[in-house]
């Protein structure tokens, strides 16, 4: 009976260890650690992108109509919060992403909104437990998650990430990133 | 004593209960129905998008690209051929086999609007069928995306992001040559419709 019981014992706590196991996707690798990763990427090259991008150049857009450079900078700040609002997110007091591609139009404006938007979602992210990024939710009218509404959120800062490095590359700015390769690449032959 | 083993007992099938729970929400978060849902929808998405404006795009400015100084810009076509050929060597970050007979160099290879579309389609519908075939188990798998650690699930999702990136720089050059992506076209031509009604 006393080894029964002992085996029950270590059953209890192995079966522990499985749950606690299970539960730990906040480290590690997955899908927690792939948003955070592409948050930071995401928000590095857009910074660097905006800052490479000569005071001039802020006004322009492809043709009528369409959005200019700070506003596509502005708009996806602005968007950054309108999406994850969609997950029941609270917005930050004062923050009014509607009135950002107005507001924001300068280098110093962009980079600052685009920031302070990146922390938005990052703290919303890492304050959100693994249950809660398992909830159902609705996106425009499509069922999702709320993990799915951070995916979501990142395809589309990926889509205005590559607008921006073409309206770069239209006003013949090299993406900064670029450039840092290709010189490392020039000083690697001259070796 | 058999009060405790019995509590013992119950303890211990409400922990591995648990677990599973656990477990579950994790495949569903992380890698399973939601997830695939979302991705399965997000390609479709994406392919309609990139095949439409490929087609809108005129012949003749297929092989624009913008002016740089010091290095060369991928052309229009290079855009969507890079797209497609992305499609299947990302995928093989993931240990996904592509099909035998793959052109090397689909930017070199794949230049006319028609083909452009084609492999486009070719390669969306690969996309899918590799989402299908990958189990759930699978899809949180180890594996490396460019020296950075993540599993097979984060690979197919780093994929979608490679597409919307270039969607988005396809979008601008569009607009650079004048030309309305056909989904915002219908979006306008809807909104003047209804203010004549």
């Amino acid at each position: 009976m006393k080894y029964i019981s002992l085996t029950l014992v270590a059953f209890a706590i192995f079966a522990s260890f499985a749950i606690a196991v299970a539960q730990d996707n906040s480290g590690g690798i997955g899908y927690r650690s792939d948003i955070l990763n592409d948050l930071k990427g995401s928000e590095k090259k857009l910074t660097d992108l905006a800052e490479a991008m000569p005071d001039s150049t802020y006004s322009w857009r492809p043709m009528k109509g369409v959005r200019s450079v700070s506003e596509v900078f502005a708009h996806i700040a602005a968007d950054n919060y309108n999406i994850i609002s969609k997950a029941g997110v609270k917005l930050p007091e004062g923050v009014v992403p509607k009135e950002f591609e107005k507001k924001y139009t300068t280098k110093a404006d962009c980079v600052d909104a685009l920031k302070k938007s990146f922390a938005f979602i990052r703290d919303s992210f890492n304050a959100t437990s693994d249950a809660d990024l398992g909830k159902p939710t609705d996106f425009y009218g499509t069922k999702t998650t709320v993990g799915g509404i951070y995916f979501s959120n990142a395809l589309h800062v990926h889509e205005h990430l590559g607008q921006s490095i073409a309206y770069a590359r239209a006003n013949n700015v090299v993406p900064p990133w670029t450039a840092e390769q290709q010189k490392n690449t020039k000083m690697k032959m001259g070796n | 004593m058999k009060r405790v083993t019995l509590l013992l007992l119950f303890i211990g099938l409400f922990a591995m209960a648990l677990a599973a729970t656990a477990q579950d929400k994790k495949m569903d978060m992380a890698s399973g129905s939601s997830l695939r849902a979302d991705l399965n929808k997000d390609l479709d998405e994406v392919e309609k998008k990139l095949t439409d404006l490929c087609n809108a795009m005129p012949d003749a400015t297929l092989s624009w690209r913008p002016k740089s100084d010091v290095d060369v810009v991928r052309s229009v076509s290079e855009v969507f051929a890079h797209v497609a050929g992305s499609n299947y060597f990302l995928l093989g970050l993931a240990g996904i086999k592509s099909p035998d007979g793959l052109a090397k160099d689909f930017e070199k290879t794949y230049t006319k609007k028609a083909e452009l579309v084609e492999q486009l389609h070719k390669s969306f519908a690969f996309m899918h069928d590799a989402l299908k075939n990958t189990s759930d188990a699978d899809m949180n798998k180890p594996a490396k995306w460019f020296g950075s650690e993540t599993t097979v699930g984060g690979i197919f999702t780093n994929t979608s992001l490679h597409q919307h990136e270039h969607l988005g720089q396809a979008i601008a050059y569009a607009r650079v040559n004048g030309v309305v992506p056909p989904w915002t076209a219908e979006e306008l031509k809807a909104a003047k419709d209804k203010k004549k009604d």
